[in-house]
């Protein structure tokens, strides 16, 4: 299956120890987790960080390949970084992608009730994240103007396999993904022309 | 004295009125294309550089395609002309449009006087009205 052009926002490590720094970043092509080449800064329309404290807009630093920036943790918790891709003249974006990873005690990480940014389409699991292990089922949602709907997910495992899921209406817009691997995944959707994605890691237990 | 003062804003008059003159006309004969995705989502809003015949680095003309991914030129000569589309996502397209059978503005429009034209007719008519003003003078 082609993976076409996608656009991700990821971290070094998905699983920090309280109050630790990791690096954020904006990455695009083709094969993920290896960033091909750098958006232009005539479409990205920002990035952020929530979590533990108020949402904030990043500053990245664009690079040949890529943009990035340091960011450091405050507490335990979920934390969500966000971006999104806007062609102006257009008021909305085309584009959305977000990332999930935690910081600080595990017992602390289910202490976040939602993993939604307010982004207009976002992928949103309906399970702990934090807690998956091969063999779990990850469900996923849509959400699109806060309303689950119709969708498909393509996923790219941390083995390099693509899955294709289905969330229809009769499984109240649930998809349900059998986790494969741990590492990082990357999972892309469309909805009305607009994509999105969302990369999170199953964390290494071994 | 006072002639001579005449005279002078007589011919500065039309230089300064034409200075900052604008006009328009519609014009047909355009050409362009319209660029999509492969799932075919128009490629909205993203810049366009145009290549002339023959030139493959410095573009002949720049802009954006609108919301339905189309950009429209007027040739002004015959060839194949580039047309670049890069989307700034990763997507780059290209189309060559071969434009044969140009007529140049010369051939098509005898009519169209450019500015600078009509200034130096209208000097040249001032001057012969002032000739023969004081030719008249003169005789009487």
């Amino acid at each position: 299956m082609a993976w076409g052009h996608e656009h991700w926002i990821m971290v070094d490590d998905f699983y920090l120890s309280q109050n630790g720094s990791t690096k954020i970043r904006v990455q695009s092509g083709h094969s993920f987790p290896k960033s091909d080449f750098l958006m232009s800064s005539r479409v990205f329309d920002g990035a952020w960080l929530q979590g533990n404290e108020k949402k904030k807009k990043l500053q990245m630093k664009d690079d040949q390949r890529e943009r990035s920036a340091m960011i450091s943790t405050k507490g335990d918790g979920t934390y969500l970084g966000s971006f999104a891709v806007r062609r102006s003249p257009e008021t909305s974006p085309i584009y959305y992608g977000k990332t999930l990873f935690f910081t600080g005690a595990e017992k602390k990480f289910y202490d976040n009730k939602s993993y939604q940014s307010g982004q207009q389409l976002e992928i949103v699991p309906q399970n702990h994240v934090s807690s998956l292990k091969i063999g779990d089922h990850l469900k996923l949602q849509l959400i699109s103007g806060g309303q689950a709907v119709k969708a498909t997910f393509v996923i790219s495992d941390p083995q390099g396999k693509y899955h294709k899921i289905r969330a229809r209406k009769s499984q109240d817009f649930v998809a349900t993904f059998k986790i494969t691997g741990e590492g990082s995944y990357l999972i892309k959707s469309k909805y009305q022309g607009v994509g999105a994605t969302l990369t999170f890691a199953v964390k290494k237990r071994r | 004295m006072k002639i001579a003062i005449y005279i002078y804003l007589l011919i500065l008059l039309p230089l300064n009125v034409c200075a900052h003159g604008t006009s328009h006309e519609q014009i047909s004969g355009g050409v362009g294309f319209q660029f999509n995705y492969s799932a075919a989502d128009p490629i909205a809003f993203s810049p366009v550089k145009i290549y002339a015949p023959g030139e493959s680095k410095k573009p002949y003309q720049e802009g954006f395609t609108d919301a339905q991914g189309n950009f429209v030129i007027v040739p002004n000569r015959a060839g194949k002309w580039k047309f670049v589309v890069d989307d700034g996502m990763g997507h780059r397209a290209e189309a060559i449009y071969n434009h044969q059978n140009h007529v140049s503005e010369k051939q098509a429009d005898h009519h169209h006087w450019s500015n600078w034209i009509k200034s130096i007719l209208g000097l040249l008519i001032i001057w012969g009205l002032a000739g023969i003003f004081y030719w008249w003078r003169k005789r009487k």
